[in-house]
């Protein structure tokens, strides 16, 4: 028990400082197409804690950060190599906008990205964990369940919730365990309103490299 | 997805679920872009209430087998029943929709009209608040525009229609940065696309700009035409001129201004009118009413202007020491002037009104900044032309403004009060017909409109002269004669004219001007103005009525015996009394300051006699004009003659 919480606590961590990276990563100056994908929706990062995935997260990186990181499961190692020979790795929604998911403490444990580049976007979250935004206060009276994330996004960006009034997203209605906890804590409750859209059918975990819109691999053979 | 909630239904005990469904490819993100925080509230508003355990009912309609004939209304209920979760998704927009525009109207019960959303256009509530609507915010523009062209500062107040939230800003909407910024902050606030708002904000600048200068051209237009010359029409001219031309004409004027309200009065109310009339011609004249507070001064004087055209009737109530000098050039010009309460004035409006009376213009050299903010100075010149009716319950006016008018009092008599209970507990029965009194206005006015001046030539101006008596002699004959050119002016249809084009004066005229200005000209010769000699006749018949038996000259009284009899105010009579014993027409004789003073009269001058004396002299120099000889100057002269 002790090492199953250890373990969640050293995941939260990790995922933690992936984050922050993201996030920092969404508001350089050089994420220009992020941040409009962005506005063109209404949405801002500041609201709504979406950074950027750009797929560098590996670069310059020592490797027990590599390590660390590939435990959490945003990153594979990859047979390709690069230039300085060092391993190339596959990133979770590479070039994609990643909303953070949040467990009862508030950590960050989960991502959803939208890889937006490509022709059909992707969809897809890294683990099973969390919610978005984040656990609903105990004291809320009013809970909004919307069956998509950017539904979610789009609620907070628009202002529309109440003194408590608390809004998360149950990816395609699905009720997960850790919904099931967030919904039970709610002492207030004393509302539910289920906004239903139409289904997006995410994946799940890293999936294999699909190359962005006129993106050319380069792989250079091993010297 | 019915599962789902069912399984939430499991969880949350006894907590109603409601339920929304967006159409199909449709998400909050949609809906947020198109309509803003707005359209998701209304989403939000439009779920319904899931009470029954949901059965998916899209997969099996029921069957429907009437086994006994159904009463019609429960048929269609039936018929329509598997419809209605087809449909459920419309319905809930539908309602959301109009709980939506409820609420909407029900913050905004006044605003019902329409507006295209498509244009907004500034709609204008009342002078210091202006709204430009969009299907997302209102903005108020509150307060005034600058009129400086050079610069936009509004107050600007923006209103979010979804949750009624007001922001508040002073802006300058030239201030492109400052724009920008502020649309990006109510953006961020409003969680509104900023770029919109911005548009907005420049659309309201152009509206602004061009409100602003639609007005401008309103207030040129209005300073441009100030004086318009209302036209008449034929018919009604011909009847004014039929009636200037007719026999008796100071008569049927006369009658006019009885039917448009002055009751009594005769002979002031025609002195009043001929001064009056005198505003556009070569000479103006002035007059200056006399009387006791209350007498009705202010109502004569306003019945008089109402008979003139009101383009040209300026009403002063109260002036301000300085007002008289920023007149525009030409404001003053062929002007009726009246003014309730001269003293009201104060010297120095006092000083200017007698410079403007006498000297035609009034000139004051000030300074002033130019637009680089150096001190210039500048003489600022008013002319004025006009003739003026002026009320005053000052016994003595400065003697300066005394001169240059013609002094009337008003009659307090009490016939003269009778008749006014009287005329006003006829109005109050309505007895009067105000469209005549209204039609008598309006046709002296069109009479008026219809004279125009012309130059006078007057051949008997030297057979007549006014009593030596006569206090301030060479203005009252000037005054004298200007009345009789003015008595010739109304009279000038029915009068010839020289080669000149001038009209000629006949005997006539003198006779008319004389009668109707004997009393003013009686006003001059008497020593008493015109309320306390008034009074004094009135004291003189009651002291003499007292002592029957005794001799008048000894006779002793009280203020009190006099103000009893002649029902005055205390005061009022206390100042007649000082008055009288300053000009020693009556002596204190005894008495005690705590018991009263007695008085006794001293002088019992007689001015009926002299009134008729004047009067007979007059009445003979005329006599002597319509027969064409002439008394000369010497005659009248009562030291020469040895009078």
């Amino acid at each position: 028990m002790m090492i199953e919480m250890q373990k969640q606590k050293l995941h939260a961590e990790i995922c933690e400082r992936i984050y922050q990276t993201l996030y920092n990563g969404i508001r350089n100056v050089k994420s220009e197409e992020p941040r409009t994908w962005l506005k063109e929706r209404g949405l801002s990062c500041e609201v709504t804690g979406a950074g950027f995935s750009s797929g560098q997260i590996t670069h310059r990186k020592t490797k027990e950060y590599l390590k660390e990181v590939e435990s959490v499961g945003f990153i594979r190692a990859n047979n390709i190599v690069c230039k300085n020979g060092d391993t190339g790795y596959l990133t979770f929604a590479r070039f994609g906008v990643v909303f953070p998911l949040r467990d009862g403490k508030g950590r960050v444990v989960n991502f959803y990205g939208i890889r937006f580049k490509l022709e059909k976007e992707e969809h897809s979250f890294m683990n099973d964990q969390g919610i978005y935004p984040a656990f609903p206060h105990e004291m809320t009276t009013q809970l909004f369940i919307t069956t998509s994330i950017m539904d979610a996004a789009s609620m907070i960006e628009a202002k529309v919730l109440d003194n408590r009034d608390a809004v998360i997203c149950i990816p395609d209605g699905k009720i997960l365990p850790q919904h099931e906890e967030a919904i039970k804590r709610l002492t207030q409750l004393n509302s539910i309103v289920w906004i239903e859209s139409p289904k997006i059918n995410a994946t799940q975990g890293l999936q294999g490299r699909i190359m962005p819109k006129g993106y050319v691999t380069k792989t250079k053979k091993k010297p | 997805m019915n599962e789902s909630i069912n399984q939430l239904r499991k969880i949350a005990r006894n907590i109603p679920v409601r339920k929304v469904t967006l159409p199909d490819k449709e998400n909050l993100n949609h809906v947020f872009l198109r309509e803003g925080s707005i359209g998701i509230q209304k989403v939000l508003d439009s779920a319904s209430e899931v009470t029954e355990e949901l059965v998916e009912v899209e997969s099996t309609p029921i069957p429907f087998t009437p086994k006994e004939p159904l009463p019609e209304e429960n048929v269609v209920l039936l018929d329509k029943k598997p419809e209605v979760n087809h449909s459920l998704v419309e319905d809930d927009f539908a309602k959301g929709e109009r709980q939506f525009t409820e609420r909407i109207k029900k913050r905004n019960p006044e605003e019902d009209e329409v507006f295209d959303p498509e244009n907004p256009k500034l709609e204008i509530i009342h002078e210091h608040k202006q709204v430009m609507r969009t299907p997302m915010n209102y903005y108020y523009v509150l307060g005034t525009v600058v009129q400086d062209m050079g610069s936009m500062r509004i107050t600007l107040m923006v209103e979010e229609l979804a949750t009624g939230r007001r922001e508040r800003t002073k802006i300058d909407l030239y201030e492109r940065d400052q724009v920008v910024l502020y649309a990006q902050q109510i953006g961020e606030l409003f969680s509104q696309d900023e770029q919109q708002i911005e548009a907005d904000l420049l659309l309201l600048t152009d509206l602004l700009e061009k409100h602003r200068e639609e007005e401008l051209e309103q207030a040129k237009a209005s300073n441009q035409n100030k004086r318009h010359q209302s036209v008449l029409t034929a018919e009604k001219q011909n009847a004014c001129v039929q009636f200037l031309s007719g026999k008796n004409l100071m008569k049927g004027i006369d009658e006019l201004i009885e039917q448009a309200g002055v009751v009594g009065e005769e002979s002031t109310r025609r002195l009043l009118f001929v001064i009056a009339s005198t505003y556009k011609m070569n000479t103006p004249l002035h007059a200056l009413v006399q009387g006791t507070s209350g007498s009705g001064k202010s109502h004569l004087i306003n019945s008089i202007g109402q008979c003139f055209p009101p383009e040209d009737v300026i009403s002063m109530t109260r002036v301000t020491s300085k007002s008289f000098y920023h007149y525009t050039k030409d404001e003053l010009v062929d002007k009726l002037l009246l003014i309730q309460d001269y003293d009201g004035l104060d010297e120095e409006a006092q000083f200017a009104f007698r410079e403007l009376q006498s000297a035609g213009n009034i000139s004051s050299s000030t300074t002033y900044k130019d637009r680089y903010g150096n001190l210039m100075s500048a003489v600022k010149t008013v002319r004025s032309h006009f003739a003026s009716l002026l009320a005053t319950t000052k016994a003595e006016v400065y003697y300066d403004n005394m001169s240059r008018s013609l002094i009337s009092g008003v009659d307090e008599s009490d016939e003269q009060t009778r008749r006014i209970i009287t005329h006003q507990n006829k109005n109050l029965a309505g007895l009067i017909d105000h469209k005549k009194e209204h039609q008598a206005k309006e046709f002296l006015q069109n009479c008026m409109r219809c004279i125009r001046p012309y130059q006078v030539v007057n051949t008997y101006a030297d057979k007549v002269y006014l009593p030596f008596e006569a206090k301030m002699l060479r203005r009252l004959n000037s005054h004298y004669q200007a009345f009789v050119k003015q008595i010739t002016i109304l009279h000038q249809y029915q009068r010839k004219k020289d080669d000149q084009g001038r009209l000629i004066a006949e005997p006539e005229d003198l006779k008319i001007a004389c009668e109707i200005m004997f009393d003013a000209i009686m006003l001059k010769v008497d020593d008493l103005d015109s309320s306390l000699r008034q009074f004094y006749d009135l004291m003189k018949r009651h002291i003499k009525k007292l002592c029957a038996t005794a001799k008048p000259n000894e006779f002793q009284f009280t203020q009190r015996d006099v103000r009893l009899a002649l029902n005055v105010s205390k005061t009022q009579c206390f100042r007649y009394f000082e008055e009288l014993e300053l000009l020693e027409y009556i002596q204190r004789t005894g008495g005690y300051a705590n018991r009263g003073f007695k008085y006794k009269i001293v002088f019992w001058d007689d001015m009926e006699k002299i009134r008729e004396k004047i009067k007979g002299e007059l009445n003979q120099q005329l006599e002597a004009v319509v027969h064409g000889g002439s008394i000369g100057m010497e005659h009248q002269d009562p030291q020469l003659s040895g009078e």
